[in-house]
């Protein structure tokens, strides 16, 4: 299937419901977009949209018709070409990219071939952006109020201080900020990350643009927090009318909040079509395998067949602490945390960021010390002989295979620094050893040689499991191994873990947010919330059956694929 | 997060040479170009002139001539010779001092990356030689060494130390913190063997930008210490000292001052655009 455009119909169905539907949407419609009235309109038509960057083509041939208050989802792995179409939407491509053809028509007015001032003119006002990372979106050096000033006064609609001063309160209001009118002095700083998307929201719904382009808007944020983010955008969508396109590699973030749904890959559309279509009955190979690849919350643990756990505990973290900071503004990390990890054992390790999962992996590792607790490896307590041992035989995998890797140096040598720091073997030793942990994680020992920057992020998280495997461990600590990487890569590196348990035994500690993978790699879960360990118990039973309350709120949060959690949808296109 | 991997992929084949690829631009060439026609000129001055630079002749203040293209200065010596061996003088002095300085300032760096007290015993250093204006550094060198070419090279090492130091040191502190040092902690090697084998190379890209930076500087420091007499000892020829001779005859013989100021400029000016060529180059 190619760049094929939806039946108008359906769309038009839909516009024409949202806004009869709901009367904010119809207000809005008439006061500030004339002709969004009864017969709904197509806001944004792409055709044929092709971007270059320095003669590679990254988008070819895209095209989708976007009605006013319509949701479509853009999905692709990394190098897809998703984002880039988003950005070429508003022309925002980073440097050597260039829309080399095509047409992007807001209204009728091709913005492909606009000059830019009066582009200018209509970014924020009618089509607006929200980014991925909130914590650098945001100026932090003015306050939130100044921003949303800021926002409003650059189209010029709101010429006094007071009214702008109050529509800012009113759009913190719009997207949950509470006590908006008390918080618009505040900087950024003071806002969590939820809440900093939240206001990249209302700073890109200040003008009431007809279009909102969110890239990944929940990539950085926590499942519960994440869950929260798309009940906004939908919420939006729904009572001002606002046609949301929402850019994302999460096939569950997208079935959340969009009704359409395209499919890319390597820069083409290879599918599109309603999202209940799509996930229900996908055409394309490249769909089906896509929706195969991504990890269900109902898939039983696989972890049992895989490897026998042995009875002894191999470490054993009993009461640990971390904390930072100077004694009077302490900030605890860890406050007791108590784990026992046995000889071939996965155990999972799930909470949301700042619950201290990352400050004990550093703790196992020795990275840092802890402030109280004790580990003990073998049997032998840290600092008193056991962490001589563990420092060989506990090593880390990390999540983000691009920094973890020195770029200076070539595959080969970073997989020959653990031996050479542990001083194992010699030139001719390490060099056939390094051949062999390549191999067994599945690259080509010929490929040695070459830098990390030649090889994708897959095979370079299989350089960095090599690297830990190296010194022979027998517990490897993994922080997100595969939080960074594509659903059909994270598959084969999740394997290629579970393979190497079979094979040499290792006990694992995998350590990550998204519950979905914990469960199918674990024999155990345990949840982190706020440093301390709230539930322990067997992998199936704790998805199952949890039994604490927070336990129960994360796994509400993932979201699922099953379209059902946009009800209106459904009714919609019966409409 | 995709955005990006189109152009990362076709990044490798101009990663490599990123430099080259830096001065291959019309900024860095230009550069290459100044510093490379002043250079050559000096270094070839024994073949391009037969006249002895220190040889006084009776002609006093000539202009251009073909005896003497640049003419003579106040004690009739040939300006063209003395400006060619000047330029000579000039770029071993900055030649051997800069990179005495960069590699003081960066073993200093790297002691200070070592230990905490080391940093700040070495932050403080640093600061003591910055508080000093250079002209007063120069002073309180000459006083001690009198006027020569060691108090030249002396004063331009020390300038230099807390320049490449202080960027060295914020590099350290960045790569330091990366996953990859991380990871080498983590793999058994020591704090040594992190420090030189994994953040070292990773942060020496701004200090070859500096490298250039502290050339320019250096041709500075040289012309403006002779300027004082606090330089070369004259007879020998520097460009300072000649611009200094000349300054008491900018109103009546213009021409005196013409060739050691083109020279000077044309060497700071090509050291500065090599260094901002580079710049852009790695920050591609």
């Amino acid at each position: 299937m190619t760049a094929s455009t939806p039946p108008p119909s359906a769309t038009t169905a839909t516009a024409a419901t949202t806004a009869a539907a709901t009367p904010a949407a119809a207000a809005a419609a008439a006061a500030g977009h004339p002709g969004a009235g009864a017969p709904p309109r197509t806001v944004l038509k792409v055709t044929d949209l092709t971007v270059g960057f320095d003669g590679t083509t990254a988008v070819d041939g895209v095209g989708f018709e976007l009605a006013a208050g319509d949701t479509l989802g853009l999905v692709g792995e990394s190098g897809s070409g998703k984002s880039t179409t988003a950005l070429a939407l508003l022309r925002m491509l980073p440097a050597g990219g260039r829309i080399t053809g095509g047409s992007v028509e807001l209204d009728g007015q091709d913005l492909a071939a606009l000059p830019e001032p009066a582009l200018r003119a209509l970014r924020g006002r009618r089509i607006a952006m929200v980014f991925q990372d909130p914590m650098s979106s945001l100026n932090p050096v003015l306050t939130v109020g100044r921003q949303l000033d800021e926002a409003l006064r650059a189209h010029g609609a709101h010429p006094d201080r007071r009214e702008r001063a109050a529509r800012a309160v009113e759009l913190l209001d719009l997207v949950g900020i509470p006590d908006a009118a008390g918080r618009l002095r505040d900087h950024p700083h003071r806002f969590s990350g939820g809440q900093r998307q939240r206001i990249m929201i209302a700073l890109a719904l200040a003008n009431d643009a007809e279009v909102l382009v969110a890239d990944e808007p929940t990539t950085a944020l926590d499942p519960t927090v994440q869950r929260q983010i798309l009940d906004l955008l939908t919420r939006i969508n729904r009572r001002t009318g606002t046609a949301l396109v929402v850019i994302s590699h999460d096939l569950g973030v997208i079935a959340r909040t969009c009704r359409r749904l395209l499919v890319m890959r390597h820069g083409k559309v290879v599918e599109s079509g309603t999202t209940a279509e799509l996930l229900g009955a996908p055409q394309h190979p490249y769909t089906r395998q896509l929706l195969a690849a991504v990890p269900r919350l109902e898939t039983p643990s696989g972890a049992a067949a895989n490897s026998v756990p042995g009875p002894e505990p191999l470490l054993t973290v009993t009461g640990l602490r971390k904390t930072y900071g100077s004694r009077r503004r302490a900030v605890t990390a860890l406050d007791g945390v108590d784990l026992e990890l046995h000889p071939g054992e996965t155990l999972g390790l799930v909470g949301e960021s700042g619950s201290g999962k990352s400050t004990l992996a550093r703790a196992l590792v020795q990275v840092h010390a802890p402030s109280g607790g004790a580990i003990r490896f073998r049997g032998e307590e840290f600092g008193r002989g056991g962490e001589r041992t563990a420092r060989r035989e506990v090593q880390l995998v990390f999540q983000d295979p691009y920094s973890s890797l020195n770029p200076r140096m070539t595959a080969g040598q970073i997989v020959a620094e653990p031996l050479i720091a542990h001083g194992l073997g010699d030139r001719a030793a390490r060099a056939k050893r390094v051949a062999e942990l390549l191999e067994q994680v599945g690259l080509d020992p010929a490929s040695a040689d070459r830098h990390p920057r030649a090889f994708s992020g897959g095979q370079r998280q299989r350089i960095g499991i090599a690297r830990a495997l190296a010194p022979e461990p027998s517990v490897l600590i993994c922080d997100e191994p595969v939080s960074a990487l594509d659903v059909s890569v994270q598959a084969q590196v999740l394997d290629l873990l579970a393979r190497l348990q079979r094979d040499l035994g290792l006990a694992i500690l995998f350590i990550a947010h998204d519950l979905a993978v914990v469960r199918q790699v674990s024999h155990r879960i345990a949840v982190l919330h706020g440093g301390r360990i709230v539930e322990t118990g067997p992998a199936d039973r704790v998805v199952t059956a949890p039994e604490h309350p927070y336990t129960a709120e994360l796994l509400a949060a993932v979201p699922r694929l099953d379209p059902a959690p946009v009800p209106a949808l459904t009714s919609r296109s019966t409409v | 997060m995709t955005a990006l991997a189109a152009p990362a992929r076709a990044l490798p084949a101009r990663a490599r040479n990123r430099y080259l690829a830096g001065l291959l631009t019309g900024r860095g060439l230009t550069g290459l170009a100044l510093v490379g026609t002043v250079a050559l000129a000096g270094l070839l001055a024994p073949l391009l002139t037969g006249q002895d630079p220190d040889a006084q002749g009776p002609l006093a203040l000539a202009g251009p001539s073909a005896a003497h293209p640049f003419g003579t200065d106040d004690l009739g010596r040939d300006l063209f010779s003395r400006v060619l061996h000047g330029i000579t003088t000039d770029l071993a002095l900055i030649l051997s001092a800069v990179p005495v300085g960069a590699l003081a300032g960066c073993s200093l760096a790297l002691l200070a990356a070592g230990h905490r007290w080391a940093d700040t015993a070495v932050q403080r250093v640093f600061d003591l030689v910055l508080a000093f204006p250079g002209l007063i550094l120069a002073l309180a060198v000459t006083a001690v060494l009198g006027p020569g070419r060691w108090p030249v090279f002396i004063v331009i090492a020390l300038a230099e130390i807390p320049l490449f130091g202080r960027q060295l040191r914020s590099g350290i502190l960045v790569q330091r913190e990366r996953e990859y040092a991380l990871a080498a902690r983590v793999g058994g090697a020591s704090q040594r063997r992190v420090l030189l084998r994994h953040v070292l190379p990773n942060a020496v890209d701004p200090l070859i930008v500096q490298a250039a930076v502290a050339l320019s500087v250096g041709v500075f420091i040289e012309g403006a210490m002779s300027f004082l007499g606090l330089g070369v000892r004259p007879p020998e020829p520097t460009l300072g000292s000649i611009l200094s001779q000349s300054v008491g005859y900018l109103a009546t013989r213009p021409t005196f001052a013409a060739a050691p100021l083109a020279a000077t400029t044309a060497l700071v000016l090509g050291f500065t655009l090599i260094a901002e060529a580079l710049n852009r180059g790695i920050r591609r």
